[in-house]
C-alpha cells in the first residue's frame, strides 16, 4: 500500500516542475499528461491526493474531479485543481465540481508543498 | 333617437294637416255663408209677404168699412174671399170691433167665433197696422217660435173718423217661404261640399307637390345620416325646393369630399402608423440582434482574456517554479538538472515573448494597422525554402520527418515574404506540435485555377477567404500532419476571432492559439484563402493560397522575355545530351533557379521526356532515391548543397549510382564533373539576368 500524489498536467514543463518539487519534499508522485490517463491511474492505485490541471486533452480536470468524487472507491480522495484559469467564475466552477482546493498558476512552491503536507498530516492522524 | 322622437310627434303628415285645416276652414266659411244667405232670403221673403199683406189689408179695410157699417156680412164674406183669392193669402178674416167674425176665408173653423186674442184687442184699439207671426192652427195668437204664419191686421175706419169699426186680418203661410229657404240652403250645402272637395283635392295636389320632395329630402337626409353620401336629389324642382335640393346635393357632395378626404387621411395615417410600427419592430429586432451580437462579442472577449491569461500564466508557472527551485534548492541540484532548469526558464521566456508578439500582432489586426507589403516574389525560394530549413531543426528535435514536395517550379506570387513565412511557420509549427514522434509533416505546393480548389470544399469549407474577386491562378500550399485531427465542431471555430484560442489549440503545449487568426488575416489581406480539412484520428491538412503574379508570370513565360541565344544553345545541348544518355523518359531536373528549371522542362517535354522539377540539393538526393528517374539534369551551383556534392552522393548510393547525370556548370569545371561520374557536362554561364532574378534575394 503506497501513499502517492497523482499529478496531471498536459504541459510537460509544469508537470516536471510540480513533480520535481514534490519529490524533493519527499512525496511519491505519479504523473499523467491527460485527464483520461489520470483517472485510469487513480482507479488502478488509489492516490492520497490528486492534483489536476483543468485544461487537458481527452478529459479536462473538472470532469476527472467529478469522476473521482462520484466513484465510491475514490470519493474520499482530496482533489486540488492546479490551473492557469484564474477568473473568479472559473474558480467557482472548479469548487462546484467538488475540488477541495483551487490553486492558480503560477503558484509558490512552498505554499504548494504546505497544502500537500496538510493532506498527508491529516491522513497520518 | 332624436329623429325617431320627431317622427312620433309629427305622425300626422304635413299633407293630412293641410287638408284638415283647409277642410275645417272651408266648412266654417260655408256655414257662415249659409247662415247669412238664409237669413237674408228669409228677411226678404218675409218683407215681400208683409208688403203684400199690408196692401191687401189696406185695400180690404177701405172697401170693407161701408159693408161693416151696414153689417152687410155677405159682402164682407165675398170681399174676404176675393182678397184671399187675389193675394193668395192663407186666410182672410174680417171681424167687428167686438171681435165677432164678419167675413172669413180660409179659416172655416173660426166661422161665428168671437176673436178675443191680443191682436184683435190691440188692433181694435189702435190705429196702426199690426204685423205678427204665429204658428198656424193655434189661432192668431202671437208666437215667435214655430211661426209659420205671417198676419197683417188693420183697423177698419170710416173716412173722417178715428173710430175703428172692426179689423181685417190677412194671414200668409210661411211654409212655402221656408221650403224655398230649405232648398236654397240645400243647394248651398251641395255647392259647399263640392267646393270643399275641389279645395281638398287641390290642396292634396299642391301639398303633394311640396311634401313629395320634402319626403324625398327626409329620406335622403336619413340616408346621409346613415352614411350613404352617394345619394343625390333631383334638382328640377320649383322654387325654394329646387334650391334646397341643390343645397342638399352640394352639402352631401361636400360632406362626401370631406369624408373621403378624412378617410384618405385616416388611411394614410394608418399606413404611416403601420409603416412606423413595422419599422419600429424591425429596429427592435435589429437592436435585439445587435445586442445579442454585442453580448456574444463581449462573451468572446471575456473568453479571449481568460484564455490569454491562461496562456501567459502557463509559461510563467514553469519560469517561476524553476526559478524558486534553483534559488532554494541549488545545493541539492546536480549540474545537469541546473542546466535543464535554466534551459526551461529560457525557453519559456521565449514562449512568453512569442505570445506577446502574437498578441501585439492581433492587436494591430484589430486596430487595422497590420498591413502587408505586397510585391511579386518566388514563393519556393524565398518562403518555403528558408522556412523548411529553419523548421527542419525543430522537426528533428521532435523526431518528426518534415517533407517538402514541389514537383514543378512555382510561378511567382504576389505577397509579402515575411508575412507568408510567418503563416507557413505557424502552420508547420502547429503540425509539428500535433504530430507524434516518428510521424511526418508534409509541405506541398501546387498551382490551382481557383483560390480554393474544388476538391478542397467537397466536404464544406472551413476557413477564411478574401472577399476580393478571384483573379487568375493561385499557388496553394498545403501543410499536412498525421496528428489527432480536429473534430467537425471545432473546424468551424478555429479561425474565428477570439474563437481561435479555444481549447482545441491552447490545450496543447506551446501553442499561443493566436497563430491561425493572424495567419488568416495575412492571407485574406493578400487576396488568398486559408482553410483546413481534417478528420479526427486521420490528421489535419491546412491550406493557404496566394494569387500568382500575372505580370511576372507573363515575363517569365514569354519566350521573348530574357531571350538569350546562349541559353537557347544550352537548352539544345541539354536536350541532345539527354537523348544520348537517358535510359528512359523520366527526367529529374534540379536547379535552384525556377526559370531555368522551367525552361529546361519546357524544352524537354516536346521531345517526349517527362520532366519533374526539384529545388535544392538535399531534396534532389531524396527525390532521386524516391523517383528513380531515367536521367538527372543537375545544376552545379546551388546554395545549400552544390551539384558536385549531390553527384557524389548519388554515385555513392547503389539505387542511383547508375542514373546518368547531366551537369550544368561553369565550363571550367567540366573536368571535375566528369571525374565525379557525370554522363555529360553542359556549360552554363553565371550569372544570368532573368526576370525573376530581379527579385531574387541578394543573400
Amino acid at each position: 500500500m503506497s501513499r502517492y500524489i497523482l499529478v496531471a498536467d498536459d504541459d510537460p514543463l509544469v508537470l516536471r516542475s510540480i513533480t520535481f518539487i514534490l519529490q524533493k519534499a519527499g512525496f511519491e508522485v505519479r504523473s499523467a499528461t491527460n485527464g483520461a490517463e489520470a483517472l485510469a491511474l487513480a482507479r488502478e492505485h488509489k492516490p492520497t491526493l490528486a492534483m489536476l490541471d483543468v485544461m487537458m486533452p481527452e478529459m479536462d480536470g473538472l470532469e476527472v474531479c467529478r469522476a473521482i468524487k462520484m466513484d465510491p472507491d475514490l470519493t474520499d480522495v482530496p482533489v486540488y485543481l492546479v490551473t492557469a484559469r484564474a477568473m473568479a467564475s472559473e474558480r467557482e466552477r472548479g469548487l462546484a465540481a467538488g475540488a477541495d482546493e483551487y490553486i492558480t498558476k503560477p503558484f509558490v512552491n512552498k505554499e504548494l508543498i504546505e497544502k500537500v503536507q496538510a493532506i498527508f498530516d491529516a491522513a497520518a492522524c | 333617437m332624436n329623429l325617431h322622437l320627431r317622427h312620433d310627434r309629427s305622425r300626422l303628415s304635413i299633407q293630412s294637416r293641410f287638408m284638415i285645416y283647409f277642410g275645417l276652414v272651408l266648412i266654417g266659411i260655408m256655414l257662415l255663408v249659409m247662415f247669412v244667405a238664409g237669413h237674408r232670403q228669409q228677411n226678404s221673403a218675409m218683407g215681400q209677404i208683409e208688403k203684400r199683406g199690408i196692401v191687401a189689408a189696406q185695400s180690404l179695410a177701405s172697401v170693407a168699412s161701408q159693408a161693416l157699417l151696414n153689417y152687410d156680412y155677405p159682402s164682407l164674406q165675398r170681399l174676404a174671399e176675393e182678397v184671399r183669392a187675389q193675394t193668395g193669402a192663407n186666410y182672410v178674416i174680417i171681424h167687428d170691433k167686438e171681435g165677432a167674425v164678419a167675413g172669413l176665408s180660409g179659416r172655416a173653423d173660426l166661422q161665428g167665433e168671437k176673436l178675443e186674442d191680443i191682436v184683435s184687442q190691440r188692433v181694435v184699439g189702435a190705429s196702426d197696422i199690426v204685423v205678427q207671426r204665429h204658428a198656424s192652427g193655434v189661432g192668431p195668437v202671437p208666437s215667435a217660435d214655430n211661426a209659420d204664419v205671417l198676419e197683417v191686421a188693420m183697423p177698419v175706419r170710416v173716412s173722417g173718423s178715428d173710430t175703428s169699426w172692426g179689423t181685417v186680418r190677412v194671414g200668409f203661410s210661411l211654409a212655402e217661404m221656408r221650403h224655398e229657404l230649405t232648398g236654397t240652403l240645400r243647394d248651398l250645402t251641395l255647392l259647399g261640399l263640392f267646393a270643399v272637395a275641389v279645395v281638398l283635392f287641390s290642396a292634396r295636389y299642391l301639398t303633394s307637390r311640396i311634401t313629395g320632395p320634402l319626403r324625398e329630402l327626409a329620406e335622403a337626409t336619413a340616408l346621409v345620416a346613415s352614411g350613404q353620401l352617394d345619394h343625390r336629389l333631383k334638382e328640377d324642382l320649383v322654387g325654394e325646393l329646387g334650391d334646397t335640393a341643390r343645397s342638399f346635393n352640394k352639402m352631401t357632395a361636400d360632406l362626401r369630399r370631406s369624408r373621403d378626404a378624412i378617410r384618405y387621411q385616416n388611411q394614410h395615417l394608418e399606413n404611416m402608423v403601420q409603416e412606423r410600427t413595422a419599422a419600429l419592430r424591425q429596429k427592435a429586432r435589429e437592436l435585439e440582434k445587435a445586442n445579442a451580437e454585442l453580448k456574444e462579442v463581449d462573451r468572446l472577449k471575456s473568453d479571449f482574456l481568460s484564455n490569454v491569461s491562461h496562456e501567459l500564466r502557463t509559461p510563467l508557472t514553469s519560469i517561476r517554479s524553476f526559478t524558486e527551485i534553483l534559488r532554494e534548492q541549488d545545493a541539492t541540484l546536480d549540474k545537469a538538472e541546473r542546466e535543464e532548469f535554466l534551459d526551461i526558464i529560457s525557453n519559456q521566456s521565449d514562449r512568453l515573448t512569442r505570445l506577446i508578439g502574437d498578441l501585439l500582432d492581433l492587436s494591430k489586426i484589430e486596430s487595422g494597422e497590420f498591413s502587408c507589403n505586397i510585391e511579386p516574389l518566388p514563393l519556393d525560394s524565398l518562403v518555403i525554402g528558408p522556412c523548411m530549413e529553419t523548421l527542419r531543426r525543430l522537426a528533428e528535435e521532435q523526431d518528426v520527418l518534415l517533407e517538402a514536395e514541389m514537383p514543378k517550379p512555382l510561378p511567382p506570387v504576389l505577397g509579402d515574404a515575411d508575412r507568408l513565412s510567418q503563416v507557413l511557420t505557424n502552420l508547420v509549427d502547429n503540425a509539428l506540435k500535433f504530430t507524434p514522434a516518428g510521424g511526418t509533416v508534409r509541405v506541398r505546393a501546387f498551382v490551382s485555377d481557383s483560390r480554393v480548389p474544388a476538391e478542397s470544399i467537397e466536404h464544406g469549407f472551413h476557413g477564411l477567404e478574401s472577399d476580393t474577386p478571384e483573379n487568375g491562378r493561385y499557388v496553394v500550399v498545403e501543410v499536412s500532419d498525421c496528428g489527432i485531427g480536429i473534430a467537425d465542431e471545432h473546424l468551424k471555430i478555429i479561425f474565428e476571432k477570439f474563437g481561435q484560442v479555444g481549447e482545441v489549440l491552447t490545450s496543447k503545449p506551446q501553442g499561443t492559439g493566436l497563430g491561425l487568426a493572424i495567419s488568416g488575416n495575412i492571407i485574406t489581406q493578400l487576396g488568398g484563402a486559408l482553410w483546413v480539412q481534417s478528420e479526427v484520428g486521420k490528421g489535419s491538412r491546412f491550406f493557404f493560397s496566394v494569387p500568382v503574379s500575372r505580370e511576372m508570370e507573363r515575363l517569365t513565360r514569354d519566350p521573348m522575355a530574357g531571350h538569350d541565344p546562349r541559353i537557347d544553345a544550352m537548352m539544345e545541348e541539354v536536350a541532345d545530351s539527354l537523348n544520348e544518355v537517358a535510359l528512359g523518359q523520366r527526367v529529374l531536373v534540379v536547379d535552384d533557379d525556377e526559370s531555368t528549371t522551367q525552361r529546361i522542362i519546357e524544352t524537354l517535354e516536346p521531345l517526349g521526356f517527362r520532366a519533374i522539377g526539384c529545388y535544392g540539393g538535399s531534396e534532389a538526393v531524396r527525390r532521386a532515391r524516391e523517383l528513380r528517374p531515367d536521367a538527372i539534369v543537375l545544376a552545379a551551383l546551388m546554395p545549400d548543397i552544390s551539384g558536385y556534392d549531390v553527384l557524389r552522393m548519388l554515385k555513392s548510393e547503389p539505387e542511383t549510382a547508375d542514373t546518368p547525370v547531366v551537369i550544368l556548370g561553369p565550363a571550367a569545371e567540366a573536368r571535375m564533373a566528369y571525374d565525379l561520374g557525370a554522363a555529360r557536362h553542359v556549360a552554363k554561364d553565371q550569372p544570368r539576368m532573368t526576370a525573376t532574378a530581379v527579385v531574387q534575394p541578394s543573400a
